[in-house]
């Protein structure tokens, strides 16, 4: 049945495909490059970082550029303390355990929740309960764009898709290293490791302009977006 | 919904005396003509990308069949099912199927042109499965039980206030006319919805046929909700989605969020690889893609039209249509509203239904130089006109003799120099009872009669163009 239908759709495009085959050839010609030029990497990092700060601050985030460890506490201290913070969703990328972040949050008094590993559905159930209660989120990034101002978060083992997108507010902490210059230098790399099964880009707040073209941020996402760039070894 | 592409005139007439339409047609295009402009001067590359882009359409749709059965086989390797839908019944029937075998009785669904196409709505109600739209604008919309107006912005056609009633009276909140508290009700209800769904229901902005992935683009955060909450995301999208390779979005990545609402990005992309992978913490355990064709494939018959399909739903050509910001989407009569509309429409429900959509254009253009991957709606829509022409031949598009007669008359005067001079002579000494002020208002008598009845006709120079050029010539 189901392969019944398929052959019916791609034999109804085939032949119609082949209709004007004789005609014009221009349409089986190849795609074409598929790439813009990518810009070289080794170009002035810091005007990159710079250029992602001021894109994502554009569109309404809060970006932390972190000279310091304790700098970068600091800035984290302060988010968890200004949202009151009880419950936090931590993920496990390797950045926020290098930071310490835990550390930081229980010193706070909060209540961690922490990503569930390989769960069964009713841990999974349990885990998206307890994240809708959260009141902050915080996750690594793997890299950002600078481009458009872009975070790039992919899922894995360390890395959910819930964290940052259940909370109110999330805070991502993102090494000034893995900033590239825009979306296509980032495709270009990540082509043959497609590893996650989610790819999430997040360029600000969550945002709506649904009601009268008036900018509301919030409407399903976090109403709250705070990077934490460290650029510790920039001298 | 009801399709009402046959009564097309009356949907304008309508449209055009509904004030607050028009006002919210006025805002809204206007806004995102002027937001994308400022997008797209701000790329030196824009022409180099659109023209990248309409290649990688050209080259997607000559090889939809193998790049259809390349993108499937790499879902299912995935863990991922795919199902196709020859026409609309079959691809509801599929989700419901879906639905029945899991126990979902309610589902969450992002915005989907697609789902509209094929009435998933009214399907799944009719089965006792509850569909809830999540896009604001969308939600908006099923609680007024209207359909979208605009691809990019479904409720501009509403005002806070008439939104503010809608909820007060759906969501028992205190009427409010703060757009802000009107968000956060709608954010409060739809998070129980997303929580209860068993099912998401998306569509697919593209198909990557090397790789298997599904890209969906958003603001909101309610597509990222839908694939990633509910134990089952299903992806309905038309065969048309299909890219070949993951590095042709580095192209569209640049093009599309430009194109629709002038960001550099929307706030959320995401590329969705398959299921779950069984070492991730969270994420839906299972991955539907439904292929529909319904129609799409016939329209590949034809070289020139099936041009149509490289659309990305961004919704500049209809911010920039001097009719769409008359006439708005619902007087299109279906899902698909502008230029596009115009275009895709009559090929999908046939010349019978749709004949009219064609001629509702300037053929100014504006369109095509909007469109990020190049459509030549001008083109497309001339020639969907003749279409219909030939289609109805004993109609003649509603045309009665005496226009035929008038219209080989002039055809028959243009075709030589020493007629049309002549022609004009005589049109010269013939006007004058009939102007004033430059302009002629009113003439009694057919055909002439049919064009001042709605608008002035500009008057004949007394001297003609040709004469005075020669002459200053000579002065010199």
């Amino acid at each position: 049945m189901v392969d019944e239908r398929k052959r019916a759709i791609l034999t109804s495009i085939g032949e119609n495909l082949r209709i004007q085959r004789t005609g014009s050839e221009s349409d089986r010609e190849g795609p074409g490059a598929a790439t813009m030029p990518v810009s070289s990497r080794d170009a002035d990092q810091e005007a990159r970082v710079q250029k992602f700060a001021e894109e994502l601050t554009a569109v309404g985030a809060r970006v932390f550029l972190a000279r310091t460890r304790e700098g970068a506490h600091h800035y984290v201290k302060e988010v968890i303390d200004h949202h009151r913070a009880r419950r936090v969703a931590l993920s496990a990328a390797p950045v926020l355990a290098e930071l310490e972040i835990e550390a930081l949050i229980r010193a706070a008094h909060g209540d961690i929740i922490r990503l569930p590993r390989t769960p069964s559905f009713d841990e999974l159930k349990e885990y998206k309960r307890r994240l809708m209660e959260a009141d902050l989120g915080i996750t690594g990034a793997a890299c950002g764009l600078a481009e458009s101002g872009t975070l790039v978060l992919l899922t894995s083992e360390t890395e959910g898709r819930l964290a940052s997108l259940l909370p109110p507010v999330h805070l991502a902490v993102l090494n000034a290293s893995y900033i590239l210059p825009g979306v296509a230098e980032f495709i270009a790399e990540t082509r043959s490791s497609l590893r996650s099964s989610d790819i999430i880009f997040i360029t600000g707040p969550s945002r709506t302009a649904d009601i009268e073209l008036t900018l509301t941020v919030g409407v399903h996402g976090p109403k709250e977006l705070h990077v934490v760039v460290l650029a510790m070894n920039s001298e | 919904m009801e399709i009402t592409t046959d009564r097309f005139a009356e949907n304008i007439r309508r449209a055009l005396v509904d004030e607050s339409l028009q006002q919210a047609l006025r805002t809204a295009t206007t806004k995102f003509t002027f937001v994308r402009h400022l997008a797209v001067t701000q790329m030196p590359d824009w022409e180099a990308l659109r023209e990248q882009a309409e290649r990688i359409k050209r080259h997607a749709i000559g090889h939809l069949d193998t790049l259809l059965e390349q993108f499937a086989d790499r879902i299912t390797a995935l863990g991922g099912h795919v199902h196709w839908a020859p026409d609309a019944e079959t691809a509801c029937q599929i989700v419901i199927d879906l639905a029945r075998r899991h126990g979902v009785t309610s589902a969450v669904k992002a915005k989907s042109m697609m789902a509209e196409e094929i009435g998933l709505n009214e399907a799944l109600e009719r089965a006792g499965i509850t569909p809830v739209e999540t896009d604001l604008g969308e939600y908006i919309i099923q609680l007024a039980h209207e359909p979208p107006s605009h691809i990019i912005a479904p409720a501009i056609h509403k005002s806070k206030r008439q939104i503010a009633e809608l909820f007060a009276e759906k969501l028992g909140i205190p009427p409010t006319d703060d757009i802000q508290e009107l968000t956060a009700a709608a954010r409060r209800t739809l998070r129980e919805k997303f929580f209860g769904a068993g099912m998401g229901i998306t569509g697919v902005n593209f198909a990557v046929a090397e790789t298997g992935t599904i890209v969906l683009v958003e603001n909101e955060g309610n597509i990222r909700f839908s694939t990633s909450l509910p134990p089952i995301h299903v992806a309905i999208m038309g065969i048309e989605k299909v890219i070949p390779r993951f590095a042709d979005l580095a192209v569209f990545m640049r093009l599309l969020p430009r194109s629709a609402t002038g960001q550099k990005m929307s706030a959320y992309v995401s590329f969705i690889t398959g299921p779950r992978k069984r070492n991730e913490p969270d994420g839906p355990d299972e991955l539907h893609v439904v292929i529909v064709d319904n129609g799409r494939s016939a329209m590949l018959g034809d070289p020139e039209l099936r041009r149509a399909l490289y659309c990305i739903h961004c919704g500049a050509c209809l911010n920039v249509c001097p009719v769409y910001r008359k006439i708005g989407g619902h007087a299109y009569g279906w899902v698909y509203s502008g230029p596009i509309g115009a275009i895709v429409t009559p090929q999908l429900l046939g010349l019978d239904r749709a004949g009219q959509l064609p001629f509702a254009s300037t053929l100014c253009g504006a369109c095509r130089d909007a469109c990020p991957v190049r459509i030549d709606f001008p083109k497309l829509l001339l020639a969907l006109r003749h279409r219909a022409h030939r289609h109805h031949p004993h109609r003649r598009n509603g045309h009665s003799w005496r226009e035929r007669l008038a219209m080989a008359l002039w055809a028959f005067t243009m075709k030589s120099e020493r007629r049309y001079r002549l022609a004009a002579a005589l049109a010269r000494r013939l006007q004058r009872r009939f102007v004033s002020n430059g302009l002629i208002r009113e003439v009694p008598f057919y055909p002439f009669s049919e064009w001042t009845k709605y608008r002035d006709l500009p008057a004949l120079a007394p001297r003609p163009f040709r004469a005075q050029w020669e002459a200053s010539l000579k002065e010199q």
